[in-house]
């Protein structure tokens, strides 16, 4: 008599089965978003920095610093003189994070998905969500190497909002950023080879005025490769920036 | 090479063109932007302050092992000194990643290749330094650096010393 209920297995399995697909049937219908994104414009490839196409990039202006900020700024580097401060902890495979992880000399690909835009950057192998849903950022955001990112089209170009940064994302070196450090950039297509990025930073601890620099990106004709820092690593930082190699 | 195409041309400004040709600062615009903060290079993946990035030292040898891997290439060299014996070196080179889209591959070196190297040396002495080129066997050279054609008898391009000068990937 027991052993006759294990027939009812079969029955009760395919019930949860057919539960399950009507629980996914019921999912958002997401086929107008997708088919949304074809209406975007066009940055399919790879893109790197290229200046050879960002005119006047070495005549645009530097920070701008609060006396606080400067102060760091000449004892860093007068503690270079000593051989300090010589070597990032980028060297340690640290991902740079937030702004500098944008120039490094690697390609980036952008992938545009239904509320989000995800950069894939192949220096560190790191990523930028960029959520383009409508949402704001959180009152108070847990601190990451990216930060927290929203975007929205402005015509042709993407207009990227980021807040929420680890202390380790410096503004550039020797200049770490409070917690009020606020990225915004603005990209688009300048013609079927480049991209321009127009960053400004500000920080009202930090900067004396909002900083903005524009920079082209070139498309490059290959994949993104894998980077993983860890692979074969002989670089090295010490906690006051002295440089090591490892020769064996 | 588009890369080197584009360094190539020429522009109007004097300071950008030597910076341009700099090979530091090609590869390193953070660099750059750092350097007209007044602050020290951002390396992208590390600066190069360990190596002496203005001088060269020539090295004629075997190589012992090539390993085409990230962040950075790296060469075991063999080069016979005074004593009869070999010294062994440890050479750091650009990433396989920029390498593969200049010319580069993973059967580019092996072990046993007789070559000529260029490097930049480790300012500490010890054996060891970066990869600028290397001559094969068959006299092709081969770049690991963006290379620039200089008129004979010109200066290399060195970096302003007010900055680390990292070409670094």
């Amino acid at each position: 008599m027991k052993s006759r209920l294990w027939l009812l297995a079969p029955i009760v399995l395919l019930a949860a089965v057919a539960a399950g697909w009507a629980a996914s049937a019921a999912a958002p219908d997401r086929s107008a978003e997708w088919a949304a994104l074809g209406k975007l414009p066009d940055w399919h490839g790879i893109w790197e920095l290229d200046w050879q196409h960002s005119p006047g990039l070495m005549r645009q202006a530097p920070p701008a610093l609060l006396p606080a900020a400067q102060k760091k700024l000449d004892i860093f580097r007068a503690a270079q003189a000593k051989g300090e401060n010589l070597q990032e902890q980028v060297a340690n495979c640290l991902p740079p994070g937030m702004p500098q992880i944008m120039t490094q000399p690697y390609p980036i690909e952008f992938l545009f998905n239904p509320g989000k835009i995800v950069m894939v950057i192949e220096a560190y192998s790191q990523v930028r969500h960029v959520f383009t849903d409508g949402r704001k950022h959180p009152d108070d955001p847990d601190p990451t190497f990216q930060g927290h990112s929203i975007g929205h089209w402005e015509g042709d170009a993407l207009v990227i909002d980021s807040v929420g940064f680890v202390k380790e994302s410096l503004i550039a070196p020797g200049i770490p950023h409070s917690d009020q450090m606020h990225i915004v950039e603005r990209i688009r297509k300048t013609d079927p080879e480049h991209l321009s990025i127009e960053t400004t930073i500000s920080d009202p601890q930090v900067l004396a005025k909002p900083w903005t620099t524009v920079r082209a990106y070139a498309r490059v004709n290959d994949d993104l490769r894998e980077y993983i820092c860890e692979e074969n690593n002989h670089d090295s930082a010490d906690a006051q920036g002295r440089p090591g190699e490892r020769i064996n | 090479m588009p890369r080197v195409a584009r360094v190539s041309a020429s522009t109007d400004e004097t300071a950008e063109r030597t910076v341009k040709k700099s090979v530091q600062h090609l590869l390193q615009l953070a660099s750059v932007i750092a350097g007209l903060a007044g602050a020290v290079t951002a390396g992208a993946h590390h600066s190069t302050a360990m190596f002496d990035m203005n001088k060269e030292v020539t090295l004629n040898g075997t190589i012992k092992d090539f390993q085409w891997t990230n962040p950075h290439t790296w060469i075991v060299f063999l080069v016979p000194n005074a004593n009869g014996s070999m010294d062994e070196y440890g050479i750091e080179g650009m990433s396989p990643n920029y390498l593969s889209r200049n010319g580069w591959n993973k059967h580019t070196l092996s072990p046993g290749d007789k070559v000529v190297m260029v490097i930049h040396p480790l300012k500490d002495g010890r054996k060891g330094g970066f990869n600028v080129s290397v001559k094969m066997p068959d006299g092709r050279v081969m770049y690991n650096l963006p290379h620039f054609e200089r008129p004979p008898g010109a200066a290399p391009a060195a970096a302003p010393a007010a900055e680390a000068s990292p070409p670094a990937k």
